[in-house]
């Protein structure tokens, strides 16, 4: 799910200069820190939400984990911010430029056809949300996203009350009730799985890649860099005559005169409340096959078995030995299995990130995974269903899934629409993801089919009447700007003081 | 068991001007047809055994006047097709031609009279792309249906049946998997060269674009396994991209006749076509393709990057630094495409892979069923083993 994080290391193309203009979490899931506080924050007075924001400046976790002394130590807490357009608007953003900004970020992940594209249909649909649904925006739209991450529950909720009394100084008030995720002491998520095991690597940081498939270039996640087509991402911008100070950077093209690049070393992130419902995807496994084969069958939804060892190494049984990096990611479709007959073709980690078994072309494979690729921070929510329970305990629990990417359409969505919930995917004709796919909704039933194909030799194994295990309570789109953004959005500094803030 | 017999897929092209004044009326009518074609009385293609895929575009700004487009993809002769559509379409034709200058009410009622009017406004294309030449409507859908009844069979066997006949059927003995074969793929050299003869330019780009969707265009998509589309845009006013725009469809023309199953890579079309139109000033372009626009956009230029660039370079607005340049190509897309107000598929469920799978399926019976002993096995007839 995280990856630890150093720094001192070269990133392409100037990335290594920029770390403390980056914030935190995109280097970085703070592996260190397993309790997390996502804070869905609306300003009721817009007029103090600049005040707000600049007295939070100082404490942003951006990528330059460098102490005072020179020594690298990693952060005790962290504290990281995000934003919808509601809330740059209120903080003056230019409202013209607003339109900078993709398609899918100013309609938000609530609008009609985001739902169709997603699967947010029946129980799922944002009318049932618990965070963003269209009739509490109405009211009190989600402004920011602040997420807090520190070592212990005292901790956070330490950082929770201060923070609390500061928000309603600045008449700050909740969208939501505050989302609290931590590591399960399994160290898996709810259904029983690692998790998090695949993560792309920024082009360029040497020496921690398991695999070069794994490394993808920096433009894909972080603004202002070469992307996977070697273009510079599209970049939200403002007129010059906006930011007076200069905090913000030139856009780097000669066409582009007279704008400044908001968008530099900032991302985009895609937020996701998904309830699972484990008791349900037991009952499914347990009713389908005998005690000896309900393993497999669990293993076949997920393509890896519950420590991580991967199918297509360990195909009839876990096996330890391939639960750990780098044995744990280095697999081939492409060689190792490419009819499907160890890791389904559609099972849940085939279908989020291909490699090299998209198409029968291993090297053309590799190029367009590539370029739909995200960086995964979720973190589970809710105790552990105990063992060999197969009733629902009314107990809330799940994941909370974070991404993030440069091109919300091109990668979060793709991946969610042509991958995991297509039913044609790489072939296929009525399955979906099994594990977190639109399966059978019993609130919003339909006629079609909904299947798990399991390849075989000579006959492939189908299961029918696929349930939903995977209900969606909430998400947002969020831009997640540089400090530079962030202390044009304050309003209040120059560059220079914000530097010596943030040192 | 039925005996092999190939069929020839062709497309069909008819373009004719809209009378003055008349577009807004034809816009609502093939949107009112469009929208309940699967009941119009007059408008069967249902009932047309040859259609693949057939569909009517307005194109309202190229060319001095308003132009209705229709084309078709089917088996087949020419002529013969033209008769099903009397037939199955003729009343549904004379409808919606009647909005344009050149038709005579009527002449879709009539064989004579329709041939003549197709004849006079027909346009050949100067590509054609099939994925799976060969296979006719029928075979599709009668394929699928197999392929269905075959999934039933195993559905319904007893978990005993499956595991005895599992067992005989030792695994290794009996895989033999094929390979894609037939690759129209462009070598990396060859891609190189045409990107370099029509000016690409490799820097990376301005950031500051910004992609817009076009709201008409996209609230007609998404609605099966698959969607239309058709692009149409005026050609560089030049000799070289006109002359080589000529050069590469004809060179491409006879390559993708080889192809099976992709067109270059890409395996989410099921057919296409590109014809050159007043006299060499635009080019239209039309395919039906799996899955959602963006996703088909994005594999266009993941896998035949080069064969986009030939091709769209020559056109006016296509972005500098070609199809790498996504944001652009996209935008530039978007306002050229025109709304497919009335489409019409035969296997909207289907797409090319489920097609080319359950063709090989439906062969690979058909030569079990057909090979001497084991049909008389199946038949029954022991003895003439024995």
């Amino acid at each position: 799910m995280k990856k630890n994080h150093t720094t001192g290391e070269i990133f392409s193309a100037g990335l290594a200069d920029d770390l403390g203009d980056l914030q935190g979490l995109i280097l970085s899931g703070y592996n260190h820190l397993d309790h997390v506080a996502y804070w869905f924050l609306h300003f009721s007075r817009p007029t103090l939400s600049r005040a707000w924001l600049a007295a939070l400046l100082p404490h942003v976790t951006t990528g330059d984990w460098r102490q005072p002394d020179g020594r690298v130590g990693k952060p005790e807490t962290t504290l990281n911010l995000a934003f919808t357009p509601h809330g740059l608007a209120a903080l003056s953003f230019p409202s013209a430029s607003l339109q900078s900004f993709p398609e899918e970020f100013l309609t938000g992940m609530s609008a009609p056809e985001r739902s169709r594209r997603l699967g947010d249909t029946g129980a799922s649909a944002p009318a049932c949300w618990e965070i963003g649904t269209p009739e509490r925006e109405a009211v009190a739209p989600i402004d920011v996203l602040v997420i807090l991450q520190a070592p212990t529950p005292e901790r956070l909720r330490e950082l929770e009350d201060i923070w609390q009394v500061h928000h309603g100084h600045h008449e700050v008030s909740a969208h939501a009730p505050v989302q609290i995720g931590a590591l399960l002491s399994t160290e898996r998520e709810h259904f029983g799985f690692a998790d998090g095991i695949s993560q792309p690597e920024i082009s360029g940081s040497p020496g921690r890649s398991q695999s070069p498939t794994d490394t993808v270039a920096a433009g894909e996640f972080v603004l202002g860099y070469l992307n996977a087509y070697t273009m510079l991402p599209p970049t939200p911008t403002v007129p010059a005559l906006a930011d007076p100070r200069h905090g913000l950077p030139p856009v780097r093209h000669r066409q582009a005169e007279g704008t400044r690049d908001f968008g530099r070393n900032g991302t985009y992130l895609v937020f996701r409340k998904l309830a699972q419902d484990v008791a349900a995807f037991r009952r499914y496994v347990h009713a389908h096959e005998p005690p000896e084969a309900r393993g497999l069958l669990a293993a076949k939804m997920v393509g890896r078995w519950p420590s991580g060892a991967p199918l297509v190494w360990a195909p009839t049984a876990d096996d330890l030995a391939f639960s750990h990096a780098p044995q744990n990611n280095t697999f081939s479709y492409h060689l190792d299995d490419p009819d499907g007959l160890r890791c389904p073709i559609g099972a849940h980690i085939r279908r989020a990130h291909p490699r090299d078994g998209l198409e029968r072309d291993a090297t053309q494979s590799l190029l367009t995974t590539s370029r739909h690729r995200i960086i995964r921070r979720g973190i589970p929510y809710g105790p552990p269903l105990p063992e060999g329970v197969f009733e629902d305990d009314g107990q809330e629990r799940g994941l909370f899934f974070v991404c993030l990417n440069a091109d919300i359409k091109r990668q979060f969505e793709f991946i969610q629409q042509t991958w995991m919930n297509d039913p044609k995917f790489a072939g296929l004709s009525h399955d979906r993801d099994p594990l977190v796919g639109d399966n059978l909704d019993p609130t919003a039933p339909d006629a079609l089919p909904r299947h798990l194909t399991i390849q075989a030799s000579p006959f492939r194994k189908r299961y029918t009447n696929l349930p939903r295990f995977v209900r969606v309570r909430g998400g947002g789109y969020f831009f997640m700007p540089s400090m530079a953004a962030l202390r044009f959005l304050a309003g209040s500094q120059t560059v220079s003081e914000g530097k010596e803030a943030n040192g | 068991v039925t005996g092999e017999r190939k069929v020839k897929q062709r497309a069909l092209t008819v373009i004719a001007p809209v009378r003055p004044g008349a577009t807004q009326d034809l816009r609502a009518v093939l949107a009112n047809i469009g929208k309940r074609l699967d009941s119009d009385p007059d408008l069967r293609f249902r009932e047309s055994p040859s259609t693949h895929f057939a569909r009517f575009v307005l194109v309202t700004d190229s060319g001095p006047e308003d132009r209705l487009v229709f084309t078709s993809t089917h088996d087949g002769s020419w002529r013969e097709y033209l008769q099903e559509l009397v037939r199955t379409t003729g009343r549904g034709m004379d409808t919606i031609w009647q909005f344009c200058s050149p038709y005579r009410p009527g002449d879709a009622l009539r064989m004579e009279s329709w041939t003549r009017f197709v004849k006079a406004h027909q346009q050949r294309e100067q590509m054609f792309f099939a994925a799976y030449p060969g296979v006719s409507t029928y075979a599709v859908m009668n394929n699928a249906r197999l392929r269905a009844a075959l999934e039933q069979l195993l559905e319904n066997a007893s978990p005993n049946t499956l595991q005895t006949l599992s067992s005989l059927l030792s695994a290794d003995m009996h895989v033999q998997r094929k390979r894609r074969t037939a690759d129209t793929k462009t070598p990396a050299w060859a891609g190189r060269l045409i990107e370099h003869l029509v000016g690409i330019d490799q820097s990376p780009g301005n950031p500051n674009t910004r992609m817009r969707s076009a709201p008409p265009v996209t609230m007609l998509e998404d609605h099966g396994a698959h969607n239309a589309l058709t692009i149409v845009a005026p050609i560089k006013n030049s000799w070289w991209p006109r002359l080589f725009l000529h050069l590469l469809l004809g060179i491409g023309h006879l390559t993708v006749r080889r192809a099976w199953g992709s067109l270059s890579g890409i395996t989410s079309i099921h057919f296409a076509r590109w014809l050159i139109l007043d006299r060499k000033g635009t080019l239209l372009f039309e395919s039906n393709y799996d899955g959602n626009w963006e996703s088909y956009i994005d594999e266009f230029v993941d896998v035949s990057s080069s064969g986009l660039n030939g091709i769209w370079a020559n056109c006016v607005g296509f972005p500098p630094r070609g199809c790498r340049d996504l944001e652009s190509l996209k935008d530039v897309i978007r306002r050229h495409q025109h709304p497919v107000p009335l489409f019409y598929s035969a296997y909207p469920m289907l797409t090319v892979k489920n097609i080319l799978a359950d063709n090989s399926l439906s062969v690979a019976l058909h030569a079990l069923l057909n090979s001497g002993d084991i049909a008389q096995v199946l038949a029954g007839s022991y003895e003439t083993v024995l």
